[in-house]
């Protein structure tokens, strides 16, 4: 448990949480964010790399496809080895979805003793 | 708010998709993974996790179905002690059995495997009695375990090497020195299968100005490799899964986690979190998708899988590599196109399994058997009468445990023509005063036969034969 409160804390120093307000759009937004997660090194992630942004920006340059939304492309590298490449990921996407995911464990750690 | 994210490409391991899966289905945000393949991925406890290309349960049933074709039973399994790793040789496991063979040695290394571990694996495996090998890991020791297994002769006559998509992957991307060419001849690997297409051709012509000042391996240009078109398609696919999305008056909005309200303020910042309120509609028209990209038609069955599995089984051969054949969940192994099969009947009888030759390791055409009498598993032990008649054919030498003879000169020169070792141990049978009943050794060896494999009872039979 102790290793996972310092992962809490590297990720809390990236400083990289918003405020939780609710958003409505009721119209066709502008852009919608997506994220991607890889490794720019590895065999797979540098091919993927190219591919992805090369989609993004065939789907943007074509109207018909979002009918003038756009799609915004956050693209983080993580390295291959699982846990720390999640931790180095200092994106808002990743933070978030690591501190929800430590939050887990820290509850689960409550119900099920584990 | 600005930066909350609908959806996530990837993530690219299987051991992040895991860890990331947790926190996805709480926050309600599609996962979308061209690369993540685990099977354990498209389980029903991580619904918003999506393999947007082929589950690897499909290359284990490929596998499997390739020793069954080949007729042996017995395969080792080499494998990244990861979840990647760990889930795929499961999953290759339980094809086996459906086939009646099975994994005889599970042999794991860590994700960062060194040369001297792989060196000590490798000699434990070539100790045991399965021929049959396969390599399963996206680690960066894959290649190693093949250059560690030339220096100990195991890339010779009578081995089978066959390696999951790393490896075709590994060729399409990179330059391969030829180093590592040498050490991978006659390797049997697999590479998800995506049809000819104008959208594909149109795509790899396009892929040398997009990769224009990228580098490899060395001063190569990055190959555009399967997995770079799922990736692409990945994408399309989501883009239009929004699109209908917003059609249907999808909202993008994103609310905090109320279960963890109470506990805002406080020095974790739960506020943080963000739940996609829209995410199980974006989910919805992710799996409706039906859509053609560059990898053929994407649409996914009521599992979670996309439509028609196929790979292409693949050998190494010389500068490059031989296509000998397709598998698909369809029809099994065909050395036809997936689609021409797909209009016709399926048909997995075992006369209609096909694949063109191959050259095996050691640059023989010959199938190899795919087993040997292992050298550190029990001896083949041969009953010998010890007679006091026909000496000449068979007999003791005094004070020892050697057996002279017509009959024992016979079975070395054969033991010494087969292309492996047979440890074997002569068991003398009689007390040399009165000629034993050899009806009777036939009796006590048959009575012996259910401890021994059939291939050893057939051989013993035929020794005692002749003595």
């Amino acid at each position: 448990m102790k290793l996972i409160w310092v992962l809490v804390l590297v990720v809390c120093y990236n400083g990289v949480c918003l405020n939780g307000v609710t958003t409505n759009v009721t119209t066709r937004p502008p852009f919608v964010n997506i994220g991607a997660l890889l490794s720019y090194n590895s065999t797979i992630g540098k091919v993927a790399k190219v591919a992805i942004q090369a989609a993004v920006d065939d789907v943007n340059s074509d109207p018909s496809v979002l009918g003038g939304t756009k799609l915004r492309l956050q693209m983080q590298n993580a390295n291959n080895s699982g846990f720390l490449g999640i931790v180095e990921c200092t994106s808002f996407i990743i933070s978030c979805l690591f501190f929800s995911f430590l939050l887990q464990i820290h509850f689960l750690d409550f119900k099920d003793g584990l | 708010m600005e930066t909350d994210t609908v959806a996530i490409i990837g993530p690219q391991s299987s051991v992040t998709a895991h860890v990331i899966s947790f926190v996805a289905n709480e926050l309600e945000v599609p996962l979308l993974s061209y690369s993540a393949t685990d099977p354990t991925l498209s389980s029903l406890q991580f619904p918003y996790f999506i393999m947007t290309s082929r589950n690897d349960l499909y290359q284990m049933a490929a596998i499997a179905d390739i020793v069954e074709y080949y007729g042996w039973r017995e395969v080792i399994a080499i494998y990244g002690d990861d979840d990647y790793g760990r889930n795929g040789i499961a999953a290759l496991s339980d094809k086996l059995a459906e086939r009646r063979c099975k994994i005889s040695y599970k042999a794991p290394l860590t994700p960062t495997a060194t040369q001297q571990e792989i060196t000590d694996l490798l000699v434990e495996v070539a100790l045991t009695e399965s021929r049959i090998l396969v390599v399963h890991t996206f680690s960066r020791w894959g290649p190693v375990v093949f250059s560690v297994a030339q220096h100990l002769g195991m890339m010779g006559p009578g081995y089978v090497w066959i390696a999951t998509n790393w490896l075709s992957t590994l060729l399409e991307t990179d330059y391969v020195s030829s180093d590592t060419l040498d050490d991978i001849q006659g390797v049997l690997t697999l590479r998800m299968y995506t049809p000819d297409s104008e959208l594909k051709r149109k795509f790899i012509s396009r892929w040398s100005n997009l990769t224009r000042g990228t580098t490899g391996y060395g001063l190569n240009p990055i190959g555009l490799s399967t997995y770079g078109l799922y990736a692409y398609d990945t994408v399309w696919l989501l883009a239009r899964a929004i699109n209908a999305f917003l059609d249907q008056g999808g909202n993008i909005s994103f609310s905090t986690e109320s279960r963890l309200a109470k506990l805002r303020g406080g020095s974790l910042h739960l506020d943080a979190m963000n739940i996609f309120n829209a995410g199980e509609l974006l989910r919805e028209n992710i799996l409706q998708a039906n859509m053609t990209g560059v990898t053929g038609q994407l649409k996914f069955n009521p599992d979670g899988n996309l439509i028609n599995p196929a790979y292409e089984v693949i050998n190494v051969i010389g500068n490059g590599i031989r296509k000998i054949g397709y598998w698909t969940n369809y029809s099994g192994l065909s050395v036809v196109p997936p689609e021409t099969l797909y209009s016709n009947p399926p048909n997995r009888s075992s006369s209609s399994q096909n694949l063109y030759s191959v050259l095996w390791p050691g640059q023989t055409a010959q199938k190899p058997r795919g087993w040997v009498f292992p050298n550190n598993g029990r001896q083949l032990r041969i009953g010998v009468p010890n007679r006091v008649s026909y000496r000449d054919f068979v007999s003791q030498v005094p004070g020892t445990d050697m057996f002279t003879g017509y009959c024992i000169d016979v079975f070395t020169a054969a033991i010494n023509l087969l292309p492996y070792a047979v440890p074997y141990k002569l068991i003398p049978y009689g007390d040399g005063i009165n000629n034993p009943s050899c009806t009777e050794l036939v009796r006590l060896i048959t009575a012996g036969v259910s401890i021994l494999k059939q291939n050893f009872a057939d051989f013993q039979s035929t020794m005692v034969l002749y003595f």
